[in-house]
């Protein structure tokens, strides 16, 4: 409600007034990261990210006309329409949609929260699409007022959330490889390490490892760790693979000019 | 050993933001470059990105990333740009030569200078159970729904809060794959709080805290074993797909055979190729762009593809000075305010450090500014 | 642990049909391709392996004497782990083949299995 909405949440309590008088953007945006693509969006000049691209988005909600294009181009999926027109305890919310279930008005489905809990049953009242060739879906709910700040999206079926079964004794740890295209063990290197191995490429020769098809792409950084551990130095300085040709696996027969 | 031999004044390697950015820009100046790139589409990792891009109006913001790449790639093409794909750079040797396997067969390109622009590869780590099919990289997995169109499972578990797994995570949901939960051993969710929101608002369990110790099954995945690192507990997943989403690191193989120089650098993903501001590695004519150069933002990719175009251009004598140093100034000040904010930050200081030296860095030199380094070859 | 979550049984009907954004797939001509003798249904020109997970079916190759499956880790062309015989080729990567009609492919390394 109203009595939530802070300053510093964004100009929501502007927006919150300005939404009796029809749809209105509200913006979910609190980190500074680099975008602006609600700026170039609104055909009004009403959002402004200034002085920089990472500047947190402004909204005038006098000059926001609720046309809803931000909300389909946020990449963050971060704005939403408030419209408090009916004046009558409910509002409409607008978000953006991008998941299955080709949602048509009439639909009956769960309004939900930030944490994905469903805060009532809606119907979709309209739905739009903006954005270019594959655009985003705008849907507009009715909801309570009271619940209207914090709608976050819709859901056709609200999934029963798994957090994993508890395990009553954690089981031991198998060995396993370390290297996946030779199979070279992990306990096989740190007994190699043990009997005073302290350089990758001596490593190799005594273990394989990384002689395979992706020639240590895939364990360097590992062997790299349990080389720094058995030394005690940092991983980086333990060097790595001398990289030769060919980078990427070829026939032999292509390298001596056939092309087959 | 009798190859074809071929040879032009701009080779770049890599059609991805920064390769494609880097090809424009030098057309542009009128050293239409060829291009190199193994895959079968142009557009490198933005073929497969469904979802809105962050930037400004310079880097497509607010356009899926496959739309992106469309648009570079003929933009290239428009300009006389040559992009031969399904190419492989096998080496690039200290002399400068490539060493090319394509549709014409093996050959070897003479190139008067080089744009490395190979971007990064998934980093992963060893854990019981982790060569079970249904185990694999996130990047595998986006791949699958979102180019070859099939699910890697039905029911996935994403391990890593970055902004990767939460992308992921939320494009496999897209794709009609049921997540059960991302993972994440840190306290706090490493990627945008708003993609962290669009997962958790579909149901999605973001698990702080929380370790991957095993994925078990006989055959495939049949469940994860993740450890509640407060509770000293442990959980047991029913997933037939675990998701590896824990960090990027340049792929440099390319640079380190030339014998460019790599420094360490932890917050841009690991050994990468040294570079000035205008993207020269520390070998003649040979210049690095994206995530080869540390692994950003495409936004980022695409500014530092750009600078790269440009310096090219210049040190062939293609583009007047005064005009390079004008449009290399526009550049990297924009770039200056991506790599503003908390996220940007450490990165933007870690590639200060980086370029605050001059010409070859040199052991001591480098020690003091606070890089580690070694040369890619020895 | 609880069952019927999508754990076990390898259901057909792994391709993604209506996208929220991609829409349908590009339809690529139906083909069958052989895996191990068996017909398998395949849109040409998609790589080998994405045919295969298609139809569920995950484990490329078996390493260590037969006793570890593998299958597709990284889907570019880096891991190799999606390797598999090709008849009239030899060893290919199937996340980068693409499939063609009548292509006969073998899972290698299986025990007992030549």
């Amino acid at each position: 409600m109203g009595s939530e909405v802070t300053d510093e949440t964004n100009g929501w309590q502007e927006a919150w007034e300005a939404a009796e008088n029809g749809a209105v953007a509200v913006m979910d945006c609190h980190e500074e990261i680099p975008c602006n693509p609600c700026q170039e969006a609104c055909p009004n000049g009403a959002i402004r990210v200034e002085p920089h691209v990472c500047a947190l988005p402004r909204l005038d909600p006098g000059a926001c006309n609720g046309c809803g294009r931000c909300v389909a181009l946020c990449p963050g999926m971060a704005v939403f329409l408030l419209d408090r027109r009916e004046r009558n305890g409910f509002a409409r919310v607008t978000v953006p949609y991008e998941m299955g279930g080709k949602p048509v008005e009439g639909d009956v489905v769960q309004v939900v929260d930030g944490e994905g809990k469903a805060l009532t049953e809606g119907k979709i009242l309209k739905v739009r699409a903006w954005g270019g060739e594959a655009p985003t879906l705008l849907l507009t709910v009715r909801v309570p007022e009271e619940v209207a700040l914090k709608v976050r999206g819709v859901r056709y079926r609200l999934i029963e959330l798994d957090e994993g079964l508890e395990v009553e004794n954690a089981p031991p740890l198998l060995d396993y490889p370390i290297c996946r295209c030779e199979d070279v063990s992990l306990q096989n290197v740190r007994e190699t390490l043990r009997s005073g191995v302290r350089s990758l490429l001596t490593l190799r020769r005594a273990t394989r490892v990384g002689l395979g098809y992706c020639q240590g792409l895939f364990c360097q950084s590992s062997l790299r760790e349990e080389l720094a551990a058995a030394a005690g130095r940092e991983a980086w300085k333990m060097g790595s693979f001398r990289v030769r040709p060919p980078v990427r696996p070829v026939k032999l027969g292509r390298l001596g000019g056939e092309n087959a | 050993m009798k190859l074809r031999r071929e040879s032009h004044p701009l080779v770049v390697v890599g059609a991805g933001p920064a390769g494609l950015c880097a090809a424009l820009e030098a057309a542009e100046a009128g050293l239409p470059p060829l291009v190199l790139d193994e895959g079968s589409r142009g557009g490198g990792q933005l073929v497969k990105q469904i979802h809105r891009f962050f930037g400004s109006r310079e880097h497509g913001a607010g356009k899926r990333g496959f739309q992106i790449a469309e648009e570079l790639v003929s933009g290239c093409l428009g300009k006389g740009v040559e992009i031969r794909l399904g190419h492989k750079v096998l080496g690039f040797f200290p002399d400068g030569r490539l060493l090319v396997d394509g549709d014409e067969g093996v050959f070897v390109l003479q190139p008067g200078a080089t744009i490395l622009a190979t971007g990064a590869v998934e980093k992963s780590f060893p854990f019981p159970g982790w060569t079970l099919p249904g185990v694999m990289g996130a990047g595998a997995a986006q791949t699958l729904v979102n180019q070859h169109r099939v699910m890697p499972g039905k029911r996935a578990l994403m391990v890593g809060a970055g902004n990767v797994g939460l992308i992921v995570a939320y494009q496999l949901l897209q794709a009609g794959v049921e997540v059960a939960g991302v993972i994440e051993v840190n306290r706090a969710v490493g990627g945008y709080a708003v993609h962290a929101g669009r997962l958790r608002r579909e149901g999605v369990p973001i698990l702080l805290r929380h370790r991957l110790r095993a994925a078990e099954g006989k055959k495939e995945v049949e469940s994860v074993l993740v450890e509640d690192m407060e509770r000293g507990t442990w959980k047991r997943f029913s997933v037939d797909t675990l998701c590896l989403a824990v960090g990027m690191a340049p792929q440099a193989e390319l640079a380190a055979m030339r014998g460019c120089r790599l420094v360490y650098l932890s917050e841009l993903g690991g050994f990468l190729p040294w570079h000035d501001r205008a993207m020269r590695t520390d070998r003649p004519g040979v210049y690095v762009a994206g995530d080869l150069a540390g692994v950003e933002e495409a936004s980022v990719a695409m500014d530092e593809g750009r600078l790269a175009g440009l310096a090219a251009a210049l040190d062939a004598g293609v583009l007047d000075p005064g005009e390079a140093a004008e449009r290399m100034e526009e550049v990297m000040d924009r770039l200056e305010l991506l790599r503003g904010g908390p996220f940007g930050e450490p990165r933007r200081k870690a590639k200060e450090r980086l370029c605050s030296m001059t010409g070859l860095v040199t052991g001591g030199a480098g020690r003091k500014a606070g890089i580690r380094g070694r040369t890619g070859r020895r | 642990m609880k069952k019927g979550k999508g754990c076990e049984g390898k259901a057909p009907g792994m391709r993604v049909r209506g996208h929220p954004v991609l829409g349908e797939p590009p339809g690529g001509r139906e083909i069958t391709v052989f895996l191990d003798g068996k017909p398998l249904p395949a849109r040409e020109g998609e790589p080998l392996a994405a045919a295969l997970f298609a139809s569920g079916i995950r484990v490329a190759h078996y390493a260590a004497e037969g006793r570890e499956p593998r299958g597709p880790f990284c889907m570019i062309g880096r891991c190799t782990e999606c390797r598999m015989v090709l008849e009239g080729k030899g060893m290919v990567l199937t996340c980068l083949t693409p499939a063609e009609e009548g292509m006969r492919l073998h899972t290698p390394g299986r025990r007992g299995k030549p």
